[in-house]
């Protein structure tokens, strides 16, 4: 049996979150196959391809059957391309069906690093030297980052995902990375996003969020770290984190509510232009 | 090696990227082992990231080696402006600073507006007595003496005897960069 996920017309962002597949309760219906279909779908950030990758490998590292993902692009062109840029290396056991007659479309140089399940430090480094170079390459002509935002970005990288390996060790899916501009080019999002159980349904996860802020103030963690290099360098950025049934967020100043439910734990930057 | 040779440390030896607390504390006790030996020139060549989580495990071991320190000198070099940005920022967060090299010129990452022109002042006359500084600043000795303890605990002047003084303990104070370039 295939199990059949829809991605809605506009899944960015915290709608992208709502689609994030939480582990399943015990005794549900377990089909060894999951299709995402993306037909509909008409515009992605990042926010999207990290959900999507995310879920993907989720139901591969189920255990106890052969499994295998399928995802269904977009069929509308103008976001195919960008859409299959960010999928473009699904894990083994997955693939990307696209639609009958369709080749390979152009990759979308805006994507800045593609979905992925980032699984050592090692590997978190190399994607911040590459987010570092290829978010300045002459090719995005204007949209191009400066060197102190690109910097901004890839230092903040490695304690995110660190963040992630090390509370999220139980995340199904790992930890996933991806990084773009928007489509209209004022915005560059990264994000980092993981399944750990940590903050479950029900649990204080507003709690968990503001100790994780004031944690982060005391030992200049990633988060802290982000927004006070941006105040110094008068980068406009805003940092969110989603997890349980919190939102917690930093434009100028830091705030936290309760929000619809996230599972795992999510945090992403924005840069705005 | 004499207390003042300055030992050259490479904290990137081949990585470009330094990340997390774990590293930092590696880097901090290799740190800590080269500044047992005497002075340190803390290199950051082709190093293109350092997290403030890594960076904050040295800064932090830095600042208890050096405090009180009067004979020996630290040096960071060869920054690019993102590292450069990250400690200054971790520097700020202990209130700390550090002695660097920008060109041919000593200053200091971190550190306030007073301990920056004190430490520029102190550039223009190589060794120099606390009495010849305060002159040259006109400030009071007392203050200078702060100014001074500051500049060392930054790793960017040293002290040492004076053996040609008649009376009383005297000191003659040197840059780093003269320290450097002996």
């Amino acid at each position: 049996m295939t199990q059949i996920h829809f991605l809605t017309k506009n899944p960015r962002g915290r709608h992208a979150l709502r689609h994030l597949l939480s582990p399943p309760a015990s005794g549900s219906v377990d089909d060894p196959d999951l299709e995402i279909d993306a037909s509909v779908t008409s515009v992605v950030d990042a926010f999207t391809g990290a959900v999507t990758m995310a879920n993907v490998e989720h139901h591969l590292a189920r255990p106890g059957k052969k499994r295998r993902a399928t995802i269904t692009p977009p069929r509308s062109g103008d976001v195919l391309g960008r859409f299959c840029t960010m999928l473009w290396e699904p894990p083994a056991g997955s693939e990307l069906e696209l639609p009958d007659g369709r080749t390979a479309p152009v990759r979308d140089p805006r994507v800045l690093i593609p979905a992925m399940r980032v699984a050592s430090m090692e590997e978190a480094d190399a994607l911040a030297l590459f987010l570092k170079a290829t978010s300045q390459r002459s090719d995005l002509g204007t949209a191009r980052l400066a060197p102190s935002q690109a910097g901004l970005l890839a230092t903040a990288l490695p304690d995110l995902v660190h963040n992630g390996l090390k509370h999220g060790s139980a995340s199904s899916c790992g930890v996933i990375v991806c990084a773009a501009l928007e489509a209209d080019n004022l915005e560059t999002q990264l994000v980092v996003s993981d399944l750990g159980t940590q903050v479950v349904r029900g649990g204080d996860a507003i709690g968990i969020l503001r100790e994780a802020w004031a944690r982060s103030r005391e030992d200049l963690g990633a988060l802290f770290y982000l927004t006070e290099r941006a105040k110094r360098s008068d980068l406009d950025i805003s940092v969110q984190i989603r997890t349980g049934n919190a939102a917690g967020r930093w434009r100028n100043r830091w705030n936290a509510e309760q929000a619809e439910f996230t599972p795992g734990w999510t945090a992403s930057v924005t840069l705005h232009r | 090696m004499t207390m003042n040779q300055p030992q050259l440390l490479n904290m990137g030896d081949g990585t470009a990227v330094l990340s997390t607390r774990e590293r930092g504390k590696a880097a901090a006790d290799r740190v800590q082992e080269a500044l047992d030996q005497g002075s340190v020139v803390i290199s950051f060549k082709a190093v293109e990231v350092a997290t403030p989580s890594y960076l904050d495990e040295v800064v932090r071991r830095l600042g208890g080696l050096l405090r009180g320190n009067e004979e020996r000198v630290v040096v960071i070099t060869e920054t690019n402006e993102d590292v450069a940005e990250s400690l200054e920022l971790v520097l700020e967060k202990h209130k700390m600073a550090l002695a660097t090299v920008k060109g041919k010129q000593l200053e200091l990452l971190g550190g306030s507006a007073q301990l920056k022109s004190t430490l520029a002042a102190a550039q223009q006359m190589h060794g120099f007595s606390a009495a010849d500084l305060a002159k040259e600043l006109e400030v009071k000795l007392p203050n200078l003496h702060q100014r001074l303890k500051g500049l060392m605990e930054a790793g960017a002047v040293s002290r040492a005897a004076d053996e040609s003084a008649t009376r009383g303990t005297r000191h003659r104070y040197e840059t780093a960069q003269v320290t450097l370039n002996k």
